[in-house]
């Protein structure tokens, strides 16, 4: 059976076909879901948060212009409603960090996620949920949704060399994390 | 020369380095032990960071936002069909007020009378005003009246009928 693509769903709901829009809601449900958990780091939250923004996607399907990916316009809509419950919780929350040497901001999440990785590959990907908003988001959407630069910059509201520079601070970053903990040693 | 390592590095994991930064790099894997260190550990984090694990939305989370949208689709509809009631009872209202008027004209005295008040008048609005009273009183205009009310009144039926909530509202009172 032919699959749908994302517009031709688009029409069928615009035409009034409200239910085939659980059909985009399911396609994209997991990965809104988890940019939702790193960015709330909570599951209440993000639950929440993942609703209003299918139901904020519906209301304004219709202003959707098509020049991007309905998934990159998608993920915009997920991180400004992520954003919006971050500041609405008066949260204290590091949006972006630029070199280990912040790294004592996350002294804590650090020695918790070293001490319950079994392994170096293990301590990565927890290390990742543990990053501010920001650094994880771009490693997300760049190895996880393959999006490119120019993709990621219109999602997190950035210009294209910033965002190329946030995506190389955040490898780095891990990658000197990784060094701190002497895990260079079972690399080499 | 530590960020000089993390950018042809850099480099080199987004494939934009030239024959110039690839020499360069195979010249320091070989001669530098802590750019060997950054590079292989950089080169992990690259292939390994495709692996970050996804969390599954809870189950039935479709089903909820979907319901979400139809009550709220419902509920745009139940605005409309309340704001074209009010509009269609309006109507109703006027067309039976001009109907029961038009109605009974030639018995007025007003419109008897009118070929004796339009003299007061000047020549124009004389002739506009016997005019418009031949119209209001002609058997054409009342039975265009009665047929426009009775086509009103039907789709005010109809569209009574079609709006379930809207009777079912008829009924709480």
């Amino acid at each position: 059976m032919k699959k749908l693509t994302d517009n031709e769903i688009i029409d069928s709901v615009l035409k009034g076909n409200v239910n085939d829009f659980s059909l985009l809601i399911d396609r994209y449900k997991h990965r809104a879901y988890s940019l939702l958990v790193n960015m709330l780091k909570n599951k209440m939250d993000a639950e929440e948060a993942l609703q209003d923004s299918f139901i904020k996607a519906y209301n304004s399907l219709k202003n959707f212009r098509r020049d991007s990916q309905f998934s990159t316009w998608l993920y915009k809509i997920v991180y400004n409603t992520g954003l919006t419950v971050v500041t609405a919780q008066k949260r204290k929350i590091l949006m972006q960090m630029n070199s280990i040497e912040d790294v004592h901001y996350l002294k804590d999440e650090d020695n918790e996620v070293y001490s319950i990785s079994e392994n170096k590959k293990e301590y990565l990907l927890n290390m990742v949920d543990m990053l501010p908003i920001k650094n994880s988001l771009v490693l997300i959407l760049f190895y996880i949704d393959n999006f490119s630069i120019k993709e990621i910059a219109e999602v997190l509201d950035l210009t294209l060399v910033n965002t190329k520079v946030l995506l190389h601070r955040s490898r780095n970053l891990l990658k000197d994390l990784l060094i701190k903990h002497n895990y260079q040693e079972e690399i080499i | 020369m530590k960020e000089n390592f993390d950018n042809l590095i850099n480099k080199y994991l987004d494939k934009e380095a030239d024959n110039n930064d690839l020499k360069t790099i195979d010249n320091y894997l070989q001669t530098s032990e802590e750019f060997r260190t950054h590079f292989k550990t950089s080169k992990y984090v690259n292939d390994n960071l495709q692996y970050i694990p996804t969390h599954f939305a809870p189950e039935k989370v479709t089903e909820t936002i979907l319901s979400k949208i139809l009550s709220t689709v419902q509920f745009k509809y139940k605005k409309s069909y309340f704001f074209r009631f009010v509009v269609a009872f309006i109507l109703i209202l006027i067309v039976t007020a001009l109907f029961v008027l038009f109605s009974f004209m030639p018995d007025l005295v007003f419109v008897q009378d009118s070929e004796k008040y339009a003299q007061n008048f000047t020549p124009y609005t004389k002739q506009i005003f016997s005019y418009l009273a031949s119209i209001f009183s002609s058997e054409v205009f009342k039975t265009v009246s009665v047929l426009a009310g009775l086509v009103i009144l039907v789709s005010f039926y109809l569209s009574l009928n079609s709006f379930k909530s809207f009777k079912e509202r008829l009924k709480q009172y």
